[in-house]
């Protein structure tokens, strides 16, 4: 009987290990993105206003999202921000938190009160699951957003949208998103 | 069951995932629209909705009382402010008295969202119902 405990626990042992410690995704490695260069060496950047935050009237544009991209960091759909991440240990099944850095295209300052949110899935069927997502602030300009969980293996999508909360009236909204992929083994 | 085969149950047992939620349906519509020719309750479980993952049941009825039928349904959450939908599909399903489920709705921001409801088939009609997540 006390061969067989302790195959139980070395077993027991050995799933807990696999669960906290076993392979771990992140960010896509590919091609940098180029959507705000210009040809000629240049680079597109939008201003943005608070003040085309909420304006009086104006209905909101039909938001084009741009490429999904590879890496850790880019420009925002709009060329408004550039922004770069990282995260915990992705992993199915776990706890993420992604740490969000903003910064305006304009002046590289950091971008403060701009409730970064996640929208998370691994295609046009499957979101991620319900998780309290919440997004906290510190140092400014810097933005921890989770709990996110991959509910299952495959190339998700991350999509970050910055001042979530600000209308996309005009051009000069400081509502921007842009979306990476990440690799969940 | 035997004790050897603990081992086997505990392998099974997976990586720890999480409880599902339970969650119901309001019994009075969190919103409702009214197109040319029908008239649309929605009711959605969690109600009110959450950021996230929610299901919404509709009622459709014609504004003249005549039974409704022969008609579907293609469903867009839509955020009118923000010019953009959601990038996963809902699945609407016909319960066939009437009421239609959409799930698979995946409302990441808070704010104003619209559901876009286009109605074909015996009857054409768009509702927009509306509402707020928090």
């Amino acid at each position: 009987m006390r061969p067989f405990l302790v195959g139980c626990l070395v077993l027991a042992t050995l799933l807990l290990w696999q669960c906290a410690s076993g392979p771990t995704g992140g960010p896509v490695m590919g091609a940098a993105s180029s959507r705000c260069s210009k040809a000629d060496g240049g680079a597109t950047v939008q201003e943005t206003s608070m003040a085309a935050c909420h304006p009086d009237g104006g209905m909101a544009m039909m938001a084009n999202y741009g490429d999904t991209l590879f890496n850790q960091s880019g420009a925002d759909d709009d060329c408004k921000y550039d922004l770069s991440w990282t995260s915990t240990a992705v992993r199915e099944n776990t706890d993420v938190t992604f740490t969000a850095t903003v910064r305006s295209r304009v002046d590289s300052s950091v971008v403060t009160g701009a409730n970064v949110v996640a929208e998370v899935f691994l295609n046009d069927k499957h979101p991620a699951p319900n998780s309290d997502q919440a997004t906290h602030e510190s140092p400014m300009g810097t933005y921890a957003i989770g709990p996110v969980r991959f509910d299952a293996s495959g190339q998700w999508t991350v999509r970050f949208h910055i001042f979530e909360d600000c209308e996309d009236t005009l051009p000069t909204s400081p509502h921007g998103h842009i979306a990476f992929f990440v690799d969940v083994p | 069951m035997s004790v050897r085969a603990l081992p086997l149950l505990v392998l099974l047992s997976g990586c720890g995932e999480g409880p599902e939620q339970s969650l119901g349906f309001g019994t009075s519509p969190l919103t409702t629209s009214d197109g040319q020719t029908l008239h649309a309750a929605v009711f959605t479980s969690p109600q009110p909705p959450q950021r996230g993952l929610d299901e919404a049941r509709l009622t459709l009825t014609r504004r003249d009382g005549q039974p409704l039928e022969g008609v579907m349904l293609t469903v867009t959450p839509w955020m009118p402010e923000h010019g953009h939908g959601t990038s996963v599909a809902p699945t609407v399903m016909a319960n066939g008295d009437g009421t239609w489920t959409v799930s698979n709705l995946y409302l990441a921001m808070a704010g104003q969202w619209q559901l876009r409801i286009d109605v074909s088939g015996a009857v054409n009609d768009e509702l927009v119902p509306s509402f707020d997540i928090r």
